[in-house]
């Protein structure tokens, strides 16, 4: 039983640190609180139903959804974002905002106000590796969202197109300056978190085995809350604070403070003690 | 190689530095002094690229780059040293010194740059793998220097460098911007500080509220009485 919660939370824990990584790095270059990102992830699981006609091996679905979901992430930039980066900050948010349930709104409209299920198989049989302490999704879920997390990682810190974000990030004139192509820098660092966003999206859809209009409003504010709880633009405090969030979670719904404390309010109670005690983060410094 | 000509400059209406001219010739050294406020960082954001309100030509190499991103003015030869250091915070010192040499591609060459600027500043190479916020106003400046040296550029445009740093630092900085030039770096230096500038480079111009009022060889700069009075405190 406690094993099983364990596998639970960490499960979740993962996947929230993939939908928060890409909002945690759009923040980082740009400073604007990236709403419709969870419209990306909600994307990635349509697209996810869409290719899972063609084929059902669920990583060749994971990388049309990442390539599908980045494409996207890098026209709402150009299309959405740019053109409002010189007003105020809660211009674009208002905006993203908006985007978001015009997306939402959108999938309605395309596919239907109905759950699709995303009938795919993990490669190598893994989905049927069972144990009694955790269940083959589980350990699908949990591999993939750890090797993207590193493969995130591995980029932003050990690459020289990391590196142009990073120096982007802190100051975008001076790298600038120094022969960084600052518009193509801001772009893929969108197609990145977009597409990480979308492999988050179709991981989702794979767990509960559904794809719905809505699935990305609860991360949406969920992601947010973990964004702001491990330190905007901190991507091991996101993984942390992403873990915590998910056991909690999962622990407290199982307990009896579940009657007063409903699952997806934790986050939420969470963000407004960090806000009031920690406003830089669980390990923000200053 | 650095030719401006009628160079107006504004932020919004407001404009800073009503049409001026200068020339850089290749390997020169050329300081440009004037007071606070005379519009010497506006300038060289502009040669860089970093402010595009102007109008006016600028040349390099004959050719107009006015127009041009920052970033390919970079790959043409020009690189910073911008007021205020502007290192990146949380970035280590080995790579606030890779950023400099984003513009290249030999990387044989990038090594050895590196390691000469560790052989100019040694304090740089004892601090490499620290995240250079947490390195001395001086050290920054140092560290500023040399990540401009990095990009191994053929103009580098320098901003008040002496401005808040001990009187030996002001010394060191100014003898590795000497070196540079002997190495054939062409620099322009735009500074409050007179006494020194006009010390180490051999041309200048003094700027005064967005226009050039006298121009001349360091020595005769230094000469000028209202140079003197105004800038050189005699
Ligand atoms: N971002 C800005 N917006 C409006 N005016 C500015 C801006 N930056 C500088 N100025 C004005 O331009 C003039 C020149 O400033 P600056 O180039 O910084 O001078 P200096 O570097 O010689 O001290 C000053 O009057 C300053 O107030
Ligand atoms: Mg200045």
């Amino acid at each position: 039983m406690l094993w099983q919660q364990l596998a639970n939370g960490a499960t979740m824990g993962m996947i929230y640190a993939l939908i928060t990584l890409g909002l945690t790095m759009v923040y980082g270059v740009l400073r604007i609180l990236h709403i419709s990102h969870a419209g990306i992830f909600a994307f990635g699981g349509y697209i996810a139903v869409a290719a899972s006609r063609v084929s059902q091996n669920l990583a060749l679905v994971v990388a049309a959804a990442m390539l599908g979901c980045g494409i996207m992430g890098v026209l709402m930039q150009k299309w959405l974002y740019r053109p409002l980066l010189a007003e105020s900050k809660v211009v674009s948010l208002i905006a993203s905002i908006g985007m978001f349930i015009f997306m939402e709104d959108l999938f309605r409209l395309m596919a239907g106000p109905y759950v699709l299920p995303l009938p795919v198989l993990a490669p190598l049989g893994l989905d049927r590796f069972e144990t009694a302490h955790i269940t083959g999704n589980q350990l699908v879920v949990l591999i993939a969202s750890i090797a993207l997390l590193i493969v995130a990682w591995f980029l932003i810190n050990r690459t020289r197109l990391g590196l142009a974000w990073r120096a982007t990030e802190q100051d975008f004139e001076t790298a600038s300056a120094f022969g960084i192509n600052i518009d193509r820098a801001v772009a893929s660092n969108f197609f990145l978190g977009s597409a990480v966003a979308g492999a988050a999206g179709v991981l989702v859809g794979f767990y509960y085995n559904s794809v719905y209009p809505t699935m990305g409003s609860v991360p949406a504010y969920k992601a947010m809350a973990i964004a702001v709880m491990g330190g905007l633009g901190n991507v091991w405090g996101t993984v942390i604070a992403s873990l915590i969030l998910g056991l909690v979670e999962t622990f407290l719904v199982t307990s009896p403070l579940a009657f007063i404390l409903p699952r997806d309010s934790i986050a939420f109670v969470a963000l407004i003690l960090v806000l009031l005690f920690r406003p830089h983060g669980l390990f923000g410094r200053r | 190689m650095l030719v401006v000509k009628d160079l107006e400059v504004r932020y919004g209406d407001i404009n800073v530095i009503h049409g001026i001219s200068f020339d850089i010739d290749e390997g020169e050294s050329v300081a440009i002094i004037g007071a606070n406020g005379a519009g010497k960082t506006t300038l060289l954001r502009t040669l860089m690229g970093l402010h595009l309100e102007f109008q006016g030509t600028i040349l390099l190499d004959g050719e107009d780059i006015g127009r041009l991103p920052a970033w390919e003015r970079s790959g043409r030869g020009l690189a910073m040293v911008p007021e205020g250091r502007r290192v990146f915070p949380d970035l280590t010192v080995e790579e606030n010194l890779a950023i400099g040499a984003y513009s290249r591609t030999d990387r044989q060459e990038i090594e050895k740059s590196m390691k000469e600027v560790y052989t100019l500043f040694p304090i740089l190479d004892q601090r490499k793998r620290q995240v250079s916020k947490t390195l001395s106003g001086g050290e920054q400046q140092m560290l500023a220097i040399g990540r401009a040296f990095m990009a191994n550029p053929r103009l580098l445009l320098v901003d008040e460098v002496s401005t808040g740093l001990m009187p030996i630092f002001v010394d060191k900085v100014f003898d590795a911007l000497s070196e540079l030039n002997r190495r054939g770096v062409s620099i322009l230096l735009v500074e409050q500080n007179a006494r020194k500038s006009l010390s180490t480079m051999s041309r200048g111009y003094v700027l005064e509220t967005g226009r050039i009022s006298l121009e001349g060889s360091s020595e005769e700069l230094r000469s000028n009485p209202e140079v003197q009075r105004a800038y050189l405190g005699i």
